[in-house]
């Protein structure tokens, strides 16, 4: 358990510091994808340890919803033909199961670990290879990190990427060796490249199959006589080490835990500037005490008194897919068949193509979210989204029809949306700006309210 | 009254927006006013070859025995090479940069590099980005707080008020900022093409449009949130950058001989926009793919063949219509390939490669050491050319700028750009 006087004990709810419609939609920011007006109600009732229990322990997922994701998935990997980049299919998939799924932390989590084991199509050229590694992090993505790291090591997806299966011993490939060591274990600095290299070889004997006329196929095996079963000297440890070794010796590196959890830290609380080794060590012990499990850590920093405050509270910037999905939870229009796909599309223009991130390191997140042509593109996807688009069938957004599915006073409108949306966090002269076109509280007056509000700086922080 | 070449921009683009006058005039204009100055009118264009291009299998030794053994299956045959003398060729899919080099348009620098060789993608691109001072090399890393070269460059040549009534820089492409354009005193805007500038307005009129933009500047002093400081000046520039874009009227007509590629298509936006009077010095894109771990030989070829191509259409179209603004690119990777292949028909990341200046003012040649593949450390060849000197040569001989402030010591320049009368 933590200390009291540590900045992740828990938060408890104090005259001063109470729970309010800001810490609720904190909350919902953070471990899912921002909140409906109902659940903010229901969790400001609830309190702060059991709406952080509704995130933690969402139960089985309902029937129904399972088998329309698994629909959308077989449509969405059987669509384009062998070979293809083109990811949007599969990304709808996952956006519907953020926008609609029941268990919205681990989605969110399974968008952490698609940035942080980061895997693009472009380097893969197949969508089931992509959606295997996406169900790995949904499924391992709260419980063993080990697990995670053994599971991404034999990943079709990771094997193709960084050319895993290509690893031999007579010619080792180092690629995914090097990333392993410097973006998913310890961090450049806690290893030389002669541990590259000797990791390079403890990974030695993937190779993908061939069939009778020598074409790849999507079977990978680890084929012992292209293994190199010489010793290798590790970290300082040495033996004949192979692929279970390698993680074992990774994870007893006092580095791997605090690196994971600086990672936790961006993705969770804040990505203003660097946290400090004070912030990080008492997360990292906790990881390595609970045999890194990762759903532990996560825990204890949803639950805690530094989660809730000032130094976390709008210090991140939403990612494409957390502006939009988070939109799209918080104002619910009507579910058409192409609203997902156009998320899909109005992300890559945002600048994340879900299954395609940029490189291995994923990401970078925070204000490199917001150059000039990704921050057009939220600004236009608002106005997609308010406005409609006659093209591809989608209707405007109808203040009317959300205020009768949420039983709130026509005249209350524009205020009860400003307020699921921002929390009044919102500069006056701006908020002034949109509450005065909005005063006439027509539909297209709400509208243009709305679209002042959601094109704001201040929206694009979660 | 003087005015100088920005406040003529000023008023040339007005003019365009109601009269859709041709955008030489803005040129001329332009470059009259420059003279004036110490400011230069050159445009610098960098392309960054982003995963490692293999520095070897493009500037070919192809009398290197060492090559030839340590490639046994992707060296490249004497024959189908465009000899550069009789020691080195490029790579049969360099065609475009052969005849960029009969034209005295091409000089290769060999064995560009830095001591304590990172063979991280992301540190040494970020060394590359920021070019660290000797005392941050010698431990093989950048920092990140340390701005970008470029915006170190940027902010030497202007004020930050003049960087907010016109970008001093630009960079066409998508993704994350390069790190070399951040820091500098006013953002630099990055878009994928022109079309995605536009903004769509929406249910706002044209006065809330701009109450809206004044709503944001009303409080853009409010240091409280860093992210939120950010946000806003992204959200103020963006619209800044917009609307100067549309003033411009950017001619589309005549694609030239540009090649069907993204890279093509970027090369000729910058081309569009500094025709039509766009008064950026410097801009930024990017080539990705060059990360040939596994079966490199024909990715390798693809991506040689694009970059060649590419560079030749742009150059003969900015060398053919804006010859006001002459124009210099700089085509550099992160590091080159490891020398030796491995078991996938392809390299691992290496050190020290070739660079490219490509341009109608470059002093033709293959400068700077052969590699000496006999004497490999760690597999690679030792750095000949310190980039650092590469920058210093563009920042004074090109852009006109004292490259001591920025690069923190004195480089000596090398003979890579004829003096501007010649």
């Amino acid at each position: 358990m933590m200390a009291d006087s540590s900045p992740w004990a828990p938060y408890e709810p104090t005259s001063s510091d109470p729970w309010d419609l800001r810490k609720v939609a904190h909350l919902h920011r953070r471990a899912g994808f921002g909140a409906t007006l109902e659940e903010l109600h229901r969790d400001l009732n609830a309190g702060p340890a059991a709406s952080i229990e509704h995130f933690l322990r969402p139960g089985p997922e309902p029937a129904a919803f399972r088998q329309v994701s698994a629909a959308l998935k077989r449509n969405a990997e059987g669509t384009g033909g062998d070979y293809s980049t083109e990811s949007r299919d599969i990304a709808a998939w996952w956006l519907h199961r953020m926008t609609y799924g029941h268990d919205p932390l681990s989605e969110r989590l399974t968008l952490f670990w698609h940035n942080y084991f980061a895997t693009g199509l472009h380097g893969v050229y197949r969508r089931q290879f992509m959606t295997v590694q996406n169900e790995l992090f949904r499924a391992q993505g709260r419980k063993s990190f080990g697990d995670l790291l053994r599971g991404i090591e034999s990943d079709p997806a990771m094997l193709v990427w960084l050319n895993g299966s290509e690893n031999h011993k007579n010619h080792p490939n180092e690629n995914f060796a090097r990333e392993l060591l410097e973006l998913f274990t310890l961090g450049i600095g806690h290893y030389t490249e002669q541990d590259v290299r000797e990791v390079a070889r403890a990974l030695t004997g993937w190779r993908r199959g061939r069939d009778n006329i020598l074409n790849e196929t999507d079977e990978f095996a680890y084929d012992q006589g292209l293994a190199d079963a010489n010793a290798k000297t590790i970290l300082g440890q040495s033996g004949s080490w192979r692929r279970d070794d390698v993680i074992r010796i990774l994870l007893e590196h006092p580095a791997a835990a605090g690196h994971v959890c600086r990672r936790l830290y961006r993705g969770f609380v804040s990505e203003d500037g660097e946290p400090s080794d004070a912030l990080i060590e008492p997360l990292a012990t906790e990881f390595r005490a609970s045999n890194y499990d990762i759903g532990h850590v996560v825990g204890i920093i949803l639950r805690s008194r530094h989660f809730f405050s000032a130094a976390a509270y709008r210090r991140r910037v939403k990612s494409p897919v957390e502006f939009c999905v988070g939109t799209l939870r918080q104002l619910a229009p009507p579910r058409t068949a192409n609203l997902l796909s156009l998320v899909a599309i109005s992300c890559e223009q945002q600048g994340q193509i879900l299954f395609d991130p940029p490189s291995v390191k994923g990401w970078d997140g925070g204000i490199a979210w917001l150059n000039s042509a990704t921050t057009l593109a939220r600004m236009n996807w608002v106005v997609t989204l308010l406005s409609g688009n006659e093209q591809i069938g989608l209707s405007g957004f109808d203040p009317t029809r959300w205020a009768a599915d949420n039983a709130i006073e026509p005249d209350k409108i524009f205020e009860s949306i400003s307020s699921l949306l921002l929390q009044n966090d919102m500069n006056p002269a701006t908020a002034e700006l949109a509450s005065s076109l909005a005063a006439t509280n027509s539909t297209s007056a709400i509208g243009a309210g709305l679209q002042v509000l959601m094109q704001s700086p201040e929206y694009t922080l979660a | 009254m003087r005015y100088n070449r920005r406040d003529f921009l000023g008023l040339a683009s007005a003019l365009v927006t109601t009269s859709g006058a041709v955008p030489t005039f803005l040129a001329r204009t332009a470059s009259a006013a420059a003279q004036q100055g110490a400011k230069n009118d050159n445009v610098l264009v960098v392309l960054q070859l982003t995963g490692g291009n293999d520095g070897l299998n493009t500037v070919v030794p192809f009398t290197d025995d060492h090559y030839r053994r340590l490639r046994p299956t992707l060296h490249l045959a004497d024959a189908k090479l465009h000899k550069l003398d009789d020691r080195v060729g490029l790579h049969p899919s360099l065609g475009g940069l052969a005849r960029l080099w009969e034209k005295e348009q091409l000089a290769i620098i060999q064995g560009v590099g830095y001591r304590n060789p990172n063979r991280s993608h992301f540190e040494s691109m970020a060394i590359w980005h920021t070019a660290p001072d000797d005392a941050q090399l010698e431990h093989g890393r950048a920092t990140s707080a340390q701005g970008g070269w470029l915006a170190r460059t940027i902010d030497q040549r202007s004020s930050a008020a003049e960087q907010s009534r016109a970008a001093a820089a630009l960079r066409i492409g998508v993704g994350e900022m390069p790190q070399a354009l951040l820091g500098s005193r006013v953002q630099v805007p990055s878009l994928a093409d022109l079309e995605q500038l536009k903004r769509r307005t929406g249910l706002l009129d044209a006065s809330s449009v701009q109450a809206q933009l004044a709503s944001w500047q009303s409080s853009a002093g409010e240091p409280a949130n860093a992210l939120l400081a950010a946000a806003r000046s992204s959200t103020i520039a963006v619209q800044a950058t917009a609307e100067q874009i549309a003033k411009i009227g950017v001619d589309d007509s005549g694609s030239r001989n540009y090649p069907n590629t993204d890279l093509a298509k970027r090369l000729r936006s910058i081309a569009q926009l500094v025709q039509a009077g766009f008064p950026a010095p410097i801009y930024f894109t990017e080539l990705g793919g060059f990360d040939t771990h596994g079966r490199q030989a024909n990715t390798h070829a693809s991506l040689l063949e694009k970059t060649g191509n590419s560079l030749r259409a742009f150059l003969e179209d900015m060398i053919e219509k804006v010859s006001s603004r002459p124009v210099l690119v700089l085509v550099f990777s992160e590091f080159g390939r490891r020398v030796e292949e491995n078991a996938s028909l392809g390299t691992d990341h290496g050190t020290a490669a070739p660079v490219f200046l490509a341009g109608s003012r470059v002093v033709k040649g293959v400068h700077g050491p052969y590699p000496d593949l006999a004497n490999l450390v760690d597999g690679d060849p030792m750095f000949a050319v310190d980039f650092r000197a590469v920058y210093a040569t563009i920042i004074e001989n090109w852009l006109g700028l004292p490259s001591e402030p920025i690069l923190g010591k004195k480089f000596d320049t090398l003979n890579l750009l004829k003096s501007r009368t010649a």
